[in-house]
């Protein structure tokens, strides 16, 4: 059964001129799904490595929705965030667009290995709410972007399967194929499949297969990576295209700061209301 | 300067750093041959684990140097226009239809320390609504006057506010700081500006706050030309007080709550002028009393997976009508206590338990909607109140499209006789700067109209069912 699904993702690779000889050699190193395992999960932890410190960031993400019939709307969202321990990471997001979600907070506390705790506050109430956090295969905002693919990566919340090489990203690069299962079992995904870059390990795209139906649902493609901090790589922008509906949803962040000295008091329920 | 989290944590890469830089060059180095050359790099995991030693600084923020961010100031408003009609005509009123058009603006104004955080804020949100009957309905009020400092771990709000305590979805028993505007809604949630002095302590586990609530804001009732109310008409002109301050008598009100992972828990207490009154017929009118008590409210929230667990409880004393007399709640207005003579067995303090869940499927279909269910079960320890033996359920579709449009339907059913207080609320946004909604109110019971009469907590509303659409504009 393995085999099987190998060489039907080995015919997917080998669409990518450049990488065929370097697949064939590497066949016989990732016999073994251990290893192929281990290989994956040590890339991701890496990455995952490269990515500490960055201690807290802003920026405006403006979502450009554009739905199968050809209709355009924008949505746009101050986001904060805040880097704890193993994953603890803290999130506010901010809604400034449509006008009448203007001023509603979302907050979100990440964990390592459970699922998130989240807020909400609604200023037409004057009331913060509980979220019950297993929602997130809800769609954002009628976005293509589910509550799921919005959520900070969390490390140990996955499996990781080395899947082979090909090239991408712009310029086209030498890049890992990584098939990433949740351990959730809220998950919306069946998997993913990301095509991260072996010098940076940036994700330029990933595949998302439904859980439902087992199929591609939708594809993310990652663009316009930018340096921060001399060592944070960060995408400008990033396309979600429904594979279904042909719908996409374009995200694109403007004005990412880092080293703001955000506290962590910002970050709590009973902040909330001065936050919008 | 930093959160001890991050110090800690970027001292111990600087540490790694001095350890090996020129390991770390060298590597570098390498990294950007591999990028300029485009050589198919051939990691194994050897290379994998020496790119793992490598950690590069992460530059040390410097915010004693940046420049304080200039004050911010966020303006926003809303009109809403809501036309309503009523299914039957009503014995009281002479009118079936009504219309409203109500204004509320938000001026915000915050000023941040050298790190970008707010420091201090002030808001101001007043609250403007023309009823074309109800001259009760017609009024103008002050949701927020306040100002906001912030000290670290202490936030003092100054001024007027609105604080809501809800955590249930039917009926909010602990929410007692604000008082509440019956003609706005008949759900009770349209509350009153309230002045205050509120201290808030807080860390991430644990939040103390303190309210001193200075004078007192009388409970807003439907007018005499109005519909949704009892037959006898209900007098705003002459209430009475138990507190010889009257109106200007000083509350006060702690709450503390507790944050555990999925848990969330909250202890308060009220000690002060009850927001709800008792009305005691007099001269063939209903004139509010508002004793002093003393409620102690809990509540606990448990995020379950799909599931989210609520519960609300009071124990409120002092409730009590001033001596003889018939007396009915004024939580509703119209209860049918109002036909009862006082039961001078009441006991002084009772209790009252809202419990229940809201489940979550998400994510369904193609278009990735959301249904969840939500119930709740209402208890109250005397036993003749609206809302004493009394389930609610109800069903939310979000369908998370563009417009957000979502549908709640919904129905309180006393389980002491058959009455029904149900709801259906649509709501589907328009464009980038507008939103519709559609409510719908229906107040039945089973039975013969005698049977009804006597036997029902809110025969009063039962000619009241409507139809409300209203459109809202943001901008």
């Amino acid at each position: 059964m393995i085999k099987i699904s190998r060489c039907l993702l080995f015919v997917s690779v080998l669409t990518s001129l450049i990488s065929i000889s370097y697949v064939v050699a590497n066949q016989h190193e990732t016999l073994a799904e251990d290893q192929s395992k281990n290989k994956a999960y040590r890339i991701m932890l890496e990455a995952e490595r490269r990515d500490q410190g960055w201690v807290d960031s802003k920026a405006n993400m403006q979502m450009q929705i554009r739905r199968g019939d050809g209709r355009e709307v924008v949505r746009e969202v101050r986001i904060q965030s805040l880097e704890g321990d193993d994953g603890r990471d803290k999130g506010l997001m901010i809604f400034d667009k449509p006008l009448d979600v203007r001023g509603t907070v979302f907050l979100t506390h990440s964990l390592p290995l459970e699922s998130d705790l989240q807020w909400i506050y609604l200023p037409s109430r004057s009331q913060v709410k509980r979220i019950s956090s297993k929602r997130q295969t809800g769609r954002f905002m009628g976005s293509e972007f589910t509550f799921e693919d919005m959520s900070s990566f969390s490390l140990e919340k996955n499996n990781y399967q080395y899947l082979g090489e090909t090239s991408c990203g712009e310029p086209l690069q030498d890049c890992h194929i990584i098939e990433v299962k949740s351990k959730d079992k809220y998950s919306g995904y069946e998997k993913t499949v990301s095509y991260i870059d072996k010098t940076e390990l940036r994700s330029w795209k990933t595949e998302l297969y439904s859980k439902r139906t087992g199929l591609l649902s939708k594809t993310l493609t990652v663009s316009d990576y930018q340096l921060y901090l001399g060592q944070y790589w960060r995408p400008s922008e990033l396309t979600m295209k429904n594979e279904k509906t042909g719908a996409t949803t374009t995200l694109k962040w403007i004005n990412q700061t880092f080293g703001i000295g955000l506290d962590a008091a910002e970050f709590r329920k009973s902040s909330l209301e001065r936050r919008q | 300067m930093l959160t001890s989290v991050s110090r800690t944590d970027s001292h111990h890469k600087m540490q790694k750093a001095r350890r090996q830089p020129i390991r770390r060059r060298t590597i570098l180095l390498f990294t950007k041959f591999f990028l300029i050359t485009s050589i198919i790099p051939l990691i194994t995991a050897a290379q994998d684990d020496s790119i793992s030693n490598d950690l590069p600084t992460a530059s040390q923020p410097n915010f004693s140097k940046r420049k304080v961010l200039d004050p911010e100031v966020s303006i926003r408003q809303e009109l809403a226009f809501e036309f309503r009609q009523f299914a039957q005509p009503s014995p009281i009123a002479d009118h079936n239809q009504d219309g409203t058009v109500s204004w509320q603006g938000r001026y915000s104004h915050s000023w941040f320390d050298n790190r970008g955080r707010v420091k201090n804020n002030i808001t101001i949100v007043p609250f403007a609504r023309y009823n074309s009957t109800d001259s009760e309905r017609s009024r103008f009020d002050l949701q927020s006057l306040s100002w906001s400092h912030v000290n670290g771990n202490w936030e003092t709000r100054s001024g007027i506010r609105t604080v809501s305590w809800r955590t249930s979805e039917a009926i909010h028993l602990v929410d007692v700081i604000n008082q509440t505007d019956l003609t706005g809604d008949v759900d009770g949630e349209d509350k009153l500006g309230q002045p205050m002095i509120n201290v808030l302590w807080g860390n991430s586990i644990v939040s103390i706050e303190l309210f001193i609530l200075p004078g007192f804001r009388e409970r807003i009732f439907p007018g005499d030309d109005a519909r949704l109310r009892g037959p006898v008409p209900i007098s705003s002109k002459q209430a009475n007080y138990e507190s010889g301050a009257g109106r200007l008598r000083t509350d006060v009100a702690v709450k503390s709550t507790f944050f555990m992972g999925n848990w969330e828990l909250a202890l308060s207490h009220f000690s002060g002028t009850s927001r709800e009154p008792i009305l005691l017929f007099e001269n063939n009118q209903l004139v509010p009393y508002y004793p002093v008590i003393e409620q102690s409210g809990l509540e606990i929230q448990f995020a379950a997976g799909d599931w989210l667990w609520k519960l609300e409880s009071i124990s409120r004393g002092g409730f009590d009508d001033p001596g003889s007399g018939i007396s009915g709640s004024g939580n509703l207005g119209y209860g049918n206590s109002l036909t009862r003579i006082a039961d001078n067995t009441r006991p002084d303090r009772y209790e009252a338990v809202s419990a229940g869940f809201e489940f979550t499927w998400s994510g369904l279909g193609e278009t990735g909607f959301d249904l969840g269910i939500l119930s709740e079960y209402l208890w109250d320890a005397r036993r003749d109140e609206v809302f004493a033996n009394d389930i609610f359920v109800g069903i939310r579709l979000g369908l998370n499209d563009i417009q957000g449009t979502e549908l709640l339907v919904g129905s309180i059913a006393d389980l002491n006789h058959e009455e029904y207080l149900s709801f259906i609320e649509f709501s589907r946004r328009i464009g980038d700067s507008g939103r519709i909604d559609l409510t719908a109110r229906f107040f039945d019971a089973a039975g013969n109209l005698a049977n009804r009469q006597r036997d029902t907590d809110l025969f009063v509303l039962h000619d009241d069912d409507y139809l409300s659409l209203s459109y809202s504009h943001y901008f």
